[in-house]
């Protein structure tokens, strides 16, 4: 097992790293003819979406995705997933907690997004309306310690 | 004892005879070996290296179950038989059968699809959603409607998801709801899904 890449979160002005796939079932079921590829084992989902709350609503509003093809591995965007919305899309499915770590690196665990650092982020979300955040205090990390999320060892797979 | 029973018994082994030949052709021409590759080769080198008294060990078994085999080929002959008909039909309804995230206990309530359609528009103020039942998920709904058939049922479910107990020593995201929690659309036919749209994840 390998940490995974997280999702990018645009919050009040900062860019988090999302430690939740709010896209999954989308591609799962109804974008499920779309074979994305893992380029490498940190990145097993195929794809990095960037997500925004924008006036209290939660939108993707980017995509790097991987395909494979017969000329060998494509980049797909928001555009190939929605045709109509390149420039961002309401993600009225999404209902529970999302979860950005912030601050120090308390404990790397290279499986996941098992690692632990100094703050959770949490925002609820009912429908794609961002209801509440709240931030967790997990601990004090070392003066020393690794910033904001990050993944220590990956394999890239050489597709041809 | 008398020539009579000398007589059947040789008769009853000389078909378990021709039965275990048989057999053993038929488990070869119809037994497909559906293991990868890679999982041949790892077997075969865990063969290897067996140690000496394994190998001893495998040969007996192998001797004895044989012999049982032989003296109660009826009952082997029973089973083959029931392996060659019955397995394969069912292991491939089984692998065939679809999954779904709802099971019979998340049904929530049944519902009326022409009610469920008329209330499910997604209103955006940038329309960054299209103006259809489900926005986004329109094609989705469209398929669950399509699989309908007189008789059928559908129903609104929502999966328990699971929650991490929060201990002393547990060290993990603390979140506040259970993960993993699904919502969405179920088609119920003679007391069984067959069909599911997913609206709300996490």
């Amino acid at each position: 097992m390998t940490a995974q890449i997280a999702e990018k979160l645009v919050y009040k002005g900062e860019t988090l790293s999302l430690c939740d796939e709010p896209l999954r079932h989308y591609l799962q079921t109804i974008a499920r003819n779309l074979r994305l590829e893992a380029p490498s084992t940190a990145l097993w989902r195929g794809y990095v979406g960037t997500w925004t709350i924008e006036d209290g609503r939660l939108y993707l509003v980017k995509l790097e995705g991987y395909k494979l093809t017969k000329a060998g591995i494509t980049q797909i965007e928001l555009r190939d997933i929605f045709p109509d919305y390149p420039d961002g899309v309401f993600a009225h499915w999404c209902t529970g907690e999302l979860r950005c770590p912030m601050g120090g690196l308390l404990e790397y665990v290279h499986g996941g997004y098992a690692s632990r650092y100094e703050m959770d982020l949490f925002l609820k979300i009912e429908k794609g309306i961002l209801v509440s955040d709240r931030i967790v205090n997990n601990g004090r990390a070392a003066p020393d310690a690794p910033r904001d999320y990050q993944i220590k060892a990956m394999t890239t797979f050489g597709y041809r | 004892m008398n020539d009579d029973l000398w007589f059947w018994l040789g008769c009853y082994f000389a078909v378990g005879v021709i039965f275990l030949l048989s057999a053993r052709m038929i488990v070869k021409l119809y037994h497909k070996d559906n293991r990868t590759d890679f999982v041949k080769g790892a077997v075969a080198a865990l063969e290897n290296d067996k140690p000496l008294r394994e190998w001893r060990r495998e040969f007996f078994k192998s001797i004895g179950a044989g012999a049982l085999v032989f003296v109660v080929w009826p009952v082997a002959f029973v089973v083959l038989i029931n392996e060659l008909v019955g397995m394969p039909v069912s292991s491939n309804a089984k692998g065939d059968e679809p999954k779904f995230w709802s099971e019979n206990k998340d049904l929530m309530e049944i519902v009326n699809p022409l009610e469920v359609e008329a209330s499910a528009r997604v209103h955006d103020p940038k329309k960054r959603v299209p103006n259809l039942p489900f926005g986004h998920l329109n094609r989705g709904w469209k398929e669950l409607r399509a699989q309908m058939r007189p008789g059928d049922v559908m129903w609104s479910f929502k999966t328990s998801g699971y929650q991490k107990r929060i201990g002393d020593d547990d060290k993990g995201p603390r979140y506040d709801v259970p993960r993993n929690i699904v919502q969405g659309y179920a088609i119920v036919r003679s007391k069984k899904i067959v069909g599911e749209f997913l609206t709300q994840w996490d």
